[in-house]
């Protein structure tokens, strides 16, 4: 006999790893490299679905190994703050669960587009040339 | 705990024997209500094969059908999945879930519809 679910089910690897998360103005905003499980207050039963994890700091573990050191190194060194996590999505904010993770907020207003916008103004600006708005001949 | 603390670990039975591991996790949305989405996703259980090469690509999903030939050789490779409803997993430890139950007696995991 077949198994029945009290809801819609969904497996987390095959469904929403490695998804591309859109932000309220269809822009993209990441993608899915991992989930936080959170046990109920009481210890007891189930984890549920938290947040969504993303950026180097959720790939790094993942990857694993001397790559994923070395990313999570990387991502240390680059990061304001001194013990940096994984950018955390919390799963309020999603909107709909398709081909792609559909959020309510904008992309600005979530943690991995400020570690980006970090990124870009105190390091990727300060690189000669940086602020050139174009390439030379890519009209 | 985070869901790849949980991707790839090994499954030992009652018994001390391996069952497989852990190549997917099934979520079942019947949870506290979170916010837009509705009820949160719960972890319903398990999805255990002979390993996870290839588990996140979708061949053993029952609208798959092809191609026939990679079909066929996942289906080789990761032999019948197995599912583990969260009652029974005795335990959690680093890269290993040790379940109350034996593992011949796990049923048979439909793809999710």
């Amino acid at each position: 006999m077949e198994q029945t679910y009290p809801g819609r089910v969904i497996d987390a690897g095959l469904q929403l790893l490695d998804r591309q998360i859109i932000d309220r103005d269809g822009e993209m905003a990441g993608n899915v490299d991992d989930l936080e499980l959170t046990f109920p207050g009481d210890g007891n039963g189930p984890p549920i679905v938290t947040a969504i994890l993303a950026g180097p700091g959720a790939l790094a573990r993942r990857v694993g190994g001397r790559l994923g050191d070395w990313i999570e190194s990387v991502h240390a060194r680059l990061h304001p703050h001194p013990d940096p996590g994984p950018a955390r999505i919390p799963f309020g904010v999603v909107n709909h669960i398709d081909a792609a993770i559909e959020l309510t907020l904008p992309r600005h207003d979530l943690e991995v587009d400020r570690i980006e916008k970090w990124l870009r103004d105190k390091t990727i600006s300060k690189v000669p040339g940086a602020d050139q708005p174009e390439i030379e001949g890519s009209k | 705990m985070r869901l790849t603390d949980l991707l790839g670990s090994e499954v030992l039975d009652r018994s001390g024997r391996t069952a497989g591991v852990v190549t997917d996790v099934r979520l079942v949305q019947d949870g506290p209500v979170l916010g837009e989405i509705g009820a949160a996703f719960r972890v319903h259980g398990l999805v255990i094969g002979r390993t996870s090469i290839g588990a996140h690509m979708g061949f053993e999903r029952r609208n798959v059908r092809g191609p026939w030939l990679l079909k066929k050789i996942f289906g080789v490779i990761q032999g019948t999945p197995r599912y583990a409803e969260w009652d029974t997993i005795r335990s959690i430890e680093p890269h290993r879930v040790r379940l109350n139950v034996e593992g011949v007696d796990l049923r048979v995991a439909e793809p999710p519809r």
